[in-house]
């Protein structure tokens, strides 16, 4: 059985991510210090709050190193939701933060600049909270059948701020807000993040979490 | 976003309460049973509300969320009683994925600016009670039992100025009648509110929501009460309804008589998204 950790600084709703993690057969371990670290086979980054809030966190833990470190080890990594968002370079929540930068991109608000001059309430509320489809990215150049992606589909979310699509390379599934293509879950290299919550979303969620530990499988048995 | 469809759950001292105009609470049973039951039915969220903690400054929910944080994926949004961010806090490691606020924040709007910073608006939902009195609206807290005589919209607005990622509106004037949707109340949230509202009390059948999800825009889901937790006893064994503290008349008077009640259906969710599918309404799947 592979032991997943999932990292607690103090932002997530551990519970639900457990319970689901014992769903799909994996075994979970809270990640509270440096040394939990070691020997796990994946790493489980959760998140709610606010970007700058869980970057100090996770400073205040010393974990941005640990995180890194375990990522260029090339063992797999899922951030959700917030902790997908802090695996990319930078966030513009509340003030420009730095995130963990495994990933090239930014964070920015759904909202954006480009959507004031639009009526927000034409183009949805925000924040996003409830089920939204996800779809295939336009001009994707990934060679995943949609049969053989759990990313497309209806998902939970709850996000105001996100990460724009420009037809990047490792975008499995999007979804669309005002005028624009938005990732909805990104799986480059050992790097996973979803924007939705799998672990809230019924059976397409266990899916995902399931493509998680085939990847953390594979890893494993090289 | 899909319409959503959340199942309201008021408790008190761990049972499932449910009353009329949020008065003459009687005792329904264990509301694990109907969390899980409406989790089997794809509903999009389930809302439990702690009705006493309010009034006696202390939180019951915990060991029903975490008993539900554990059994089912149907996101929580938990609320009654919180008060402080370490509340939040506390409700979110217990299992629940979003709180809602509504005496301290009529006590203390500036607690919604301060709870927002630290665990973002999508996390920090609003609900206001509203009763029809004296020719306007005026907000309910402690569970209906104090009377804040302000000016709902003017309220309504200042929430959301103040960050809160969803207003949770329910007219209380029609709160476990089953007499459908109140208009009035309907008509007087803006339309450009930019944040999701979630409008509950009254609803008595499949075609009040269906009216909802089609002429207001504005309206991201609903609440439902009494009709769902009738229609979910009523197909309960009655040797299933597990004995309970409180004002258990009603439970028992259905064990032994098999009172008749009003026109409920097997899987009120799941005939509510089939209702709402053929009206071309967009729902999870």
């Amino acid at each position: 059985m592979c032991s997943v950790g999932v990292v607690d600084y103090g932002t997530g709703n551990i519970r639900s991510i457990v319970r689901a993690l014992n769903a799909t057969g994996i075994c979970p371990v809270i990640v509270a210090k440096q040394q939990d670290f070691e020997q796990l086979d994946g790493l489980l980054l959760p998140g709610v709050g606010s970007f700058p809030k869980a970057m100090a966190e996770l400073d205040k833990r010393s974990f941005r190193d640990q995180i890194v470190k375990f990522a260029v080890s090339g063992k797999p990594i899922l951030g959700i939701c917030l902790g997908m968002q802090v695996l990319f370079a930078e966030g513009y929540e509340l003030r420009k933060t730095e995130g963990l930068g495994l990933l090239e991109g930014s964070v920015t608000w759904l909202g954006g600049a480009e959507l004031f001059n639009q009526n927000l309430a034409l183009q949805g509320r925000l924040p996003r909270i409830g089920w939204d489809t996800n779809v295939r990215p336009s001009n994707s150049v990934e060679n995943v059948s949609d049969a053989a992606n759990p990313f497309l589909g209806d998902f939970y979310y709850a996000n105001s701020f996100g990460v724009r699509y420009h037809g990047e390379s490792g975008i499995l599934s999007t979804y669309s807000f005002g005028d624009f293509e938005w990732i909805a879950a990104v799986a480059d290299g050992n790097i996973l993040g979803t924007q939705f919550h799998p672990e809230k979303s019924g059976d397409r969620g266990c899916a995902v979490l399931n493509y998680f530990k085939k990847q953390i499988e594979r890893s494993k048995h090289g | 976003m899909k319409f959503r469809l959340v199942p309201r759950l008021d408790i008190k001292n761990n049972d499932l309460v449910k009353g009329v105009k949020m008065e003459g609470l009687r005792v329904l049973g264990d509301p694990s049973v109907f969390c899980l039951s409406y989790n089997g039915q794809y509903v999009d969220e389930l809302m439990l509300f702690d009705t006493v903690a309010s009034l006696y400054g202390r939180n019951n929910l915990d060991s029903v969320v975490t008993m539900v944080a554990n059994e089912a994926s149907t996101p929580l949004l938990i609320g009654g009683g919180i008060r402080t961010c370490e509340d939040v806090r506390n409700a979110l490691t217990k299992g629940a994925d979003r709180i809602f606020l509504n005496t301290a924040a009529l006590n203390d709007p500036k607690i919604i600016d301060q709870m927002v910073s630290e665990f973002g608006s999508s996390t920090i939902s609003v609900s206001i009670d509203a009763s029809f009195q004296d020719g306007r609206y005026v907000a309910l807290a402690d569970c209906g039992r104090e009377v804040f005589d302000i000016d709902i919209v003017a309220w309504m607005e200042e929430v959301v100025d103040r960050g809160a990622g969803e207003l949770v509106v329910t007219s209380v004037d029609r709160e476990g009648t089953e007499k459908g949707f109140d208009q009035r109340l309907l008509e007087l949230i803006p339309q450009d509110l930019s944040v999701p509202v979630l409008f509950g009390g009254g609803c008595s059948e499949a075609m009040d929501v269906v009216q909802i999800a089609k002429n207001y825009d504005h309206v991201s889901g609903v609440l439902i009460g009494s009709w769902a937790h009738y229609s979910t006893i009523l197909n309960q064994q009655p040797n299933k309804l597990a004995e309970r503290e409180g004002n258990t008349y009603f439970l028992n008077s259905l064990v032994n008589h098999r009172v008749e009640l009003g026109p409920y259906v097997t899987e009120p969710f799941l005939e509510l998204r089939n209702k709402l599918s053929s009206h071309g309404i967009e729902l999870r799947e």
